[in-house]
This record gives C-alpha cells, sequence and structure tokens, in this order.
C-alpha cells in the first residue's frame, strides 16, 4: 500500500539516491561541459606556403555554418521580445580578417543596430561588419522571440519554397593574414606548425539580458600543406622506384597498377605512417618512435624527418620503446615501421616497410589496391514495423528510382543504407555494406517498440540463431518504430542502438579487465529518427569505434580534438567525416565486425587489438593531426 | 539494534527529501520561480532532446533541473517540438546531404534512394516527434502539478501515435505516485 511507512522510507530512501546523484552529476557537468549550448566545431585546414607573401594578401578559410539569432531551445523565449545582443570574440595564435554580414533582419530594425568593441561597418553597409581581434558587440537586434510560426507551416514553407522563412543569421568570412601565417613559416614555426599548428577561435553568442540563448564556438586548427613536388608527381615516364630524387628526403610514393604497369594514383589519398626517426643530432643518433602522422595529397608524400630501418633490436633496454603487450593474451607484439593508405572505393592498403634505411632518399612504393576491390561487410535487414501510414498492404513491390512508396519501412532503410555506404565511401575507410537479405515481419505488435532487451524474442519469431558454435554471418539490422529500453531510472527512447556484450580479458596480468564489445545487431528506430546518418554510426559502433563525444554526465575521454562533425560523435546531425585512426581501427581492430564476422577480404594478415582507449605503436591515437 | 537503524534510516530519508528540495530552491536562487533558461539549463535539455543513444545520466540531468525552467520548455517542446531556427538548420542539412547520396549514386547505380521532398519532409516530421517523445518522458519523470498539466493538455492535441501513446504512459507513471 502507498500510504505505509515502508513507502515513506524507500521513497526518501530513493529521494537520497536521487539527490547523491544529483551532487555527482552536477559535479561532473561543471566539470566536463564545456559552458556552450551546443557542441563545438573544429575545421582541420592547411595553409598553402607557395601563397604566402606572394601576391595574395588573405588566404580565405571556410566558412563556419550560418548561426542563428534565436532559441536553440523551446521555451528559452518566455522572456518575450528582445532587445538581444550578438557577441563576437575572436582570438588564437593566428588573428584572421574576418567579416561578419547578419541577414534576415527587416528595415526597420536595421537603423537600431549599435556596435562597439573592434567591429566597423563597412562602408554604407549596415549589416556587414569588419572584426577586429577581441571582443565586440552588436546590440539593439530585435527579435520577436515570443511568437513562434506552426512547426507545419514552416516544414510547408521550406519545402515549397514559397518564401523564405525570416530567421535572423549571422556570417562570418574568414581569411588569413599573408604576413601573419608567414611567421609560421620560420624554422621554428614550421616545426611548430607541422606538429600543433595555430588556432584560431570564433565565440558567437546571443544573449538576451544575462541569458545566453544560442553560442557556437567554431575552431580553426591549420597547418602547413605538404609540399608536393610536382616534377615528380608529373614525372613522365613514372617515376624509377629505386630511383635518388631530390631534395633528399625519405618519401612514400602511392601508385596504382594500370596495365599492368605501377604508375602514379592520381586521386587524393590518405596515408598513415608510423616508424623509427631520429632524434636530435648525437653521435651516434637517438631514435624515437614517430608519433603516428597523417598525409593527404597525390601520389608523393615526402616525410619531415629520416625514417631509420626496423630493427628487431630496438629498444631492447627502453620500456617505452618498441616492445607491447597485447592487452587480453599478455603475449608481447612486436611493432613494425608501417604504412597505411586509404583512397575512395579502395580497399585499406596496410604495408610493413622493408625499405626503409638508416639514410635519407629512400622511396617507399605503395600499391593502392584496385577497385572494385573493398571490404564488403554482409548486412541483413529485418522490417520489424512498417512505417507506411496506409498499411502494410500497400507496400508489395517497394524499389524504383526514386524508391516508392517514399514512406515505407523499406525504402526508409534502403536509403538509410545509401546514407551510410556514402559516408563510409567519402571518408575513404574501404568499407562498404551489401545487403543479403532484406525480410519483412510485421505481425508481432509487442516488437514495434523494441531494443537489445529484445533480442531473444526477434530471433524466435525469425527462426535466427546466436550462438558461439553458429554465429552471424553479418550484421543483423532491426527496423522498429522506437528503439525502447525500459531501465530502473526511466524510459529511455534511442534513435539507434547497437547491442553490447563483454569481452573478459584473458591478460594474465590483468584478469579483472572487461572491456564491452560490439556484438552484430543493431537496432533502427523508422519513427523516430531525425538523423539520416544514424545507421552509418552505428556501423561505426559495429566495426569497434566508440562514441568520442562529452555530455553533461560524462566525460570525453578518447578524443581530446575532435568535434561534432565526426562519425562517432553521437547525436549530431552534422556528421560528415571520420579520422584516419578510426578508418584503421574498423579495418585493423579484431574487435570489428570485419573480423568478427570473418568478412573476405579484410586486412587478415594483421589484426590486433586496438580499442579507441589503446594508444600505442601500433595502434594510433584516434585524433592525429591531420 | 533494530530500531536504531530505523531511526538513522528514516532520518536519512528526511535528508534525502530536504536535500533534493534545497538543490531545485539553490537552482533559483532566492526560491522564487526564473524564467529565463541559464546555459548550463539549455545544454541539458538540448542534450535531452537530441541524443541518439541516450542515457539514464542525461535524463537524471533533466528532472534534476530547477522544474520552473525546465517544464514550460519541455512543455512547448511536446506541443510543437523544436524552435524553428533549429528546424531550417536541419532543412540545410538534409538538402545538403541528400545532394551527397545523389552524387554517390550515379557512381553506385545498385543504391536505392527515396525522392528529395519526401526525404526532407519525413526526417523534419521525425525531428519534431522526437522533441515531443522526450519531452513526455521527461515530464513523466519530473512529477509535479506543472507537468501534469502540461502532458493533459498534450493529450488531445493532434500529434502521430507514438507520441499520443508516450503521453498517456507519463500520465499513468504519474498517476500511481
Amino acid at each position: 500500500m502507498k500510504s505505509s511507512w515502508h513507502y515513506h522510507i524507500v521513497s526518501n530512501y530513493l529521494r537520497i539516491s536521487r539527490a547523491f546523484f544529483a551532487v555527482i552529476i552536477l559535479f561532473l557537468g561543471t566539470e566536463a561541459a564545456a559552458d556552450t549550448i551546443g557542441p563545438p566545431v573544429v575545421f582541420r585546414t592547411c595553409l598553402p606556403k607557395k601563397v604566402l607573401g606572394a601576391d595574395k594578401p588573405l588566404i580565405p578559410l571556410p566558412d563556419p555554418q550560418p548561426f542563428q539569432i534565436g532559441c536553440l531551445i523551446p521555451g528559452c523565449d518566455l522572456a518575450g521580445t528582445g532587445p538581444l545582443e550578438l557577441i563576437v570574440e575572436l582570438s588564437g595564435d593566428l588573428i584572421p580578417s574576418a567579416q561578419l554580414k547578419i541577414d534576415g533582419l527587416s528595415r526597420d530594425q536595421i537603423p537600431m543596430l549599435q556596435h562597439s568593441g573592434g567591429i566597423q561597418p563597412v562602408r554604407d553597409q549596415q549589416t556587414t561588419f569588419e572584426l577586429e581581434p577581441g571582443r565586440s558587440r552588436v546590440s539593439g537586434l530585435r527579435v520577436d522571440l515570443g511568437t513562434r510560426m506552426r512547426t507545419e507551416d514552416l516544414v510547408t514553407m521550406l519545402l515549397e519554397r514559397t518564401a523564405t522563412p525570416i530567421i535572423p543569421t549571422v556570417q562570418l568570412h574568414l581569411s588569413v593574414d599573408a604576413e601573419e601565417a608567414e611567421k609560421w613559416t620560420t624554422k621554428k614555426g614550421k616545426e611548430k606548425a607541422q606538429k600543433a599548428g595555430p588556432k584560431i577561435v570564433i565565440d558567437l553568442k546571443v544573449t538576451h539580458g544575462e541569458t545566453t540563448i544560442n553560442e557556437s564556438i567554431t575552431e580553426y586548427a591549420l597547418i602547413l600543406c605538404p609540399e608536393i613536388p610536382t616534377d615528380l608527381f608529373d614525372h613522365d615516364p613514372p617515376l624509377v622506384l629505386d630511383g635518388n630524387p631530390t631534395p633528399p628526403v625519405d618519401w612514400i610514393h602511392v601508385t596504382e597498377q594500370v596495365g599492368g604497369v605501377e604508375t602514379n594514383f592520381g586521386d587524393d589519398s590518405l596515408a598513415l605512417i608510423n616508424g623509427r626517426i631520429e632524434n636530435g643530432s648525437t653521435t651516434p643518433p637517438l631514435t624515437e618512435w614517430v608519433e603516428p602522422r597523417v598525409y593527404n595529397g597525390k601520389a608523393i608524400f615526402p616525410m619531415p624527418q629520416n625514417i631509420w630501418s626496423y630493427d628487431p633490436a630496438w629498444p631492447v633496454t627502453d620500456e617505452s620503446g618498441c616492445k607491447q603487450q597485447d592487452i587480453y593474451t599478455g603475449i608481447d607484439e612486436p611493432c613494425w615501421p608501417e604504412v597505411s593508405v586509404f583512397a575512395r572505393d579502395r580497399k585499406m592498403t596496410l604495408k610493413r616497410v622493408a625499405e626503409w634505411t638508416d639514410g635519407l632518399g629512400d622511396l617507399v612504393p605503395v600499391s593502392v589496391k584496385v577497385p572494385p576491390e573493398v571490404v564488403k561487410v554482409p548486412v541483413y535487414f529485418y522490417i520489424l514495423w512498417e512505417h507506411h501510414t496506409a498499411g502494410a498492404g500497400d507496400v508489395t513491390n517497394p524499389g524504383g528510382d526514386p524508391c516508392t512508396p517514399a514512406d515505407s519501412t523499406y525504402c526508409l532503410a534502403q536509403t538509410r543504407l545509401t546514407d551510410a555506404r556514402t559516408f563510409f565511401s567519402n571518408i575513404k575507410s574501404g568499407i562498404d555494406f551489401e545487403i543479403i537479405e532484406v525480410r519483412t515481419n510485421t505481425t508481432v505488435s509487442e516488437l514495434f517498440d523494441s531494443g537489445c532487451d529484445n533480442r531473444n524474442m526477434i530471433h524466435s519469431l525469425l527462426n535466427l540463431e546466436s550462438t558461439a558454435t553458429n554465429p552471424p554471418t553479418g550484421l543483423w539490422v532491426y527496423f522498429v518504430r522506437k528503439v525502447v529500453e525500459d531501465t530502473f531510472g526511466g524510459r529511455l527512447i534511442h534513435n539507434g542502438q547497437t547491442c553490447l556484450q563483454p569481452v573478459f580479458n584473458t591478460n594474465p596480468n590483468s584478469p579483472t579487465d572487461v572491456h564491452p564489445a560490439q556484438l552484430n545487431e543493431i537496432f533502427i528506430s523508422t519513427g523516430v529518427d531525425y538523423n539520416s546518418t544514424t545507421l552509418a554510426h552505428e556501423f561505426g559502433h559495429a566495426l569497434s569505434l566508440d562514441d568520442v563525444n562529452e555530455d553533461s554526465t560524462k566525460p570525453k575521454v578518447h578524443a581530446p580534438n575532435l568535434s561534432a562533425d565526426n562519425l562517432m560523435w553521437s547525436g549530431s546531425s552534422s556528421r560528415d567525416t571520420a579520422t584516419i585512426a578510426q578508418m584503421f581501427r574498423v579495418n585493423i581492430n579484431k574487435l570489428s565486425a570485419v573480423y568478427r564476422l570473418n568478412v573476405p577480404a579484410n586486412v587478415s594478415e594483421l589484426p590486433r587489438w586496438c580499442h579507441d582507449f589503446l594508444i600505442n605503436k601500433n595502434c594510433p591515437a584516434l585524433d592525429p593531426t591531420p | 539494534m533494530k530500531h536504531t537503524y530505523l531511526i538513522v534510516i528514516i532520518l536519512l530519508g528526511l535528508w534525502g527529501l530536504e536535500t533534493t528540495d534545497s538543490l531545485v530552491l539553490a537552482a533559483s536562487g532566492s526560491g522564487q520561480p526564473q524564467l529565463q533558461l541559464t546555459t548550463q539549463t539549455q545544454k541539458v535539455l538540448l542534450e535531452w532532446f537530441e541524443c541518439e543513444e541516450c542515457t539514464i545520466g542525461q535524463l537524471q540531468a533533466v528532472v534534476l533541473l530547477n522544474k520552473y525552467q525546465s517544464v514550460p520548455s519541455l512543455a512547448e517542446a511536446l506541443s510543437i517540438g523544436p524552435q524553428p531556427s533549429r528546424i531550417v538548420i536541419e532543412d540545410s542539412r538534409l538538402k545538403k546531404r541528400y545532394a551527397e547520396l545523389v552524387e554517390f549514386k550515379q557512381s553506385h547505380p545498385d543504391t536505392l534512394l527515396i525522392d528529395k521532398r519526401s526525404f526532407i519532409k519525413i526526417h523534419l516530421a521525425q525531428l519534431t516527434t522526437q522533441y515531443q517523445l522526450r519531452a513526455a518522458i521527461a515530464l513523466g519523470q519530473i512529477g509535479g502539478p506543472l507537468s501534469k498539466q502540461a502532458l493533459e493538455q498534450a493529450s488531445n492535441m493532434d500529434a502521430p501515435e507514438l507520441v499520443k501513446e508516450e503521453i498517456a504512459r507519463s500520465l499513468i507513471q504519474l498517476s500511481q505516485h
């Protein structure tokens, strides 16, 4: 009975737990979360050295996303009409020339604008400003926060393009001053730029009184673009692989076979190197293991330092050196100099390099795989809820171009797959997904809203077997209405969910360690999820990757420099990239579905345990500087 | 001895009651309701509305916010979904994404894709549904007369069936407390 004293004790006890939990969450929240409403955005871009100091005084940077002058959160407009204030803070190692434009203001609002700080209107243009470093303000913005359009009307307006919705936005255009940038080409600056590079930070904020109603922080991480010697790239006939290129540095030469002949690879590719490099100028020279470095370009990659030969004895006495343990077995693994090359729609090429010598002038050839050789992960689609509003009976022969009926779960599932395939192709992962089977069973209403806790029931319904002796031969993706998880602390409705199981450590040195591993089963909501990239994100989990972002209740641990554009940033709709180390892991990690499913054509000769949190000589950090 | 344990438990329970309430009052400063949302409140709410693989920590963080700030925001999300500026941002992202999918399809003719208008319309509708569902769940967890009122008002509105079901579930949850 609810009114009994037992109930009150239990109830109050729960309140204690809740209060305790609150303190922990509030503590974690203030400790871990940056003081902004939305996630940060990081642009990584390079400064072309040839432009610096030449006839072009300014080098344009990619434009940040337009910034909305309005609330992001429902109900933040309770205070009614403005005035609002736009605060812009420009800081960093390298201060750009910046122009700020405010669009979407009505004519009567424009004369009300006031500005202070390092901001000046451009000639007669009252809504375009030049920005200086430091903090600037534009005040007198009056946006009617108290009224809002019906959501349906807004969506119709956007679809029909009958009118442009008036939501004032800020657009920034940034350029780097060539003279400022040139400072980074000095010897000291160059070394620094190749490792970390200068940064530019733009903090855009809209305030109403003392309350911030929207904020966006954009960071530019800059490096010097690698110098691609055109005389080598355009060499005709193609480079002789045992030649002696100048200047005398070590090189990687990316080639492909055309008509039985190795020729320069013409498309952009990414190369990740590790190996032993010279450290200092002592005699005999000391060596150290190079931090993983990424090169982005065409065919020829000059190495910044002399890469040394493989020495199986190195460094016998140095515990921080080459020797490392397999975390599960405790067995020592050797570490080798390696080059990994990634290109669009080509399987990853991983080469253990025997060509490096202790001297300069080594040219290491890496031949990329010939298309259509990619790693194709088999996928099984199981439709457990029919989205189509007219009912399942109407979906008799879906497909075609475009896929119809568009709101059938079949077409939505196929579109999600196209999105995931596009994602993994654009990031040059060398991995593709191949549908083996699509099966529909929408007869069990209990499974319309389900999740990983309902796996056994689904296996039984669809006659699926998943045992140690009969493991799945592909990724099983269930399309449901809502992906639901009912827990003691409350009900959760996810957009997607990849089911986890623990993997127990067999390392005798740390037998109690347990690491979560991904199963081969994924749930996707077709009734709630607005994010077209959710399936790509869940495929990332199945291929062994963890989330990289923080939230108010958990800190970000593995990759401090990643932002909301990364594939594994959970809950972001601006995802469109992944790091080379993530691509390396999905291909190489023994936890990846590529290995768990024994997918044909995987890079099977060199797999390793390479969890996101493991960083060693065989597993690069998640976010090496590109 | 048994009674001593019982007294300790009761005292701890009363302390817990006070602690929870004092947290709410502390968040609202003098104890007066605050209508403007702090940055941290907005951040916690945004994470909950937008989470993809949601956690109990994210839900509990919303539950522990100052009710005078969180409940009106959740009530608005329940009745009409996200802010117009959020929808405009998503519309522009979806259009850009669709162009990328079309480009991929040109070199991979085996792929299937729905038409552009449906792609945008369905995803924007689901963005609204997602905000409504998350709001309904959080209001059910927060409880109290303000939450109940918001849920009751929303139960009569024109909304997808799965939103109505979640509103009904939260109202049942509140009636059991």
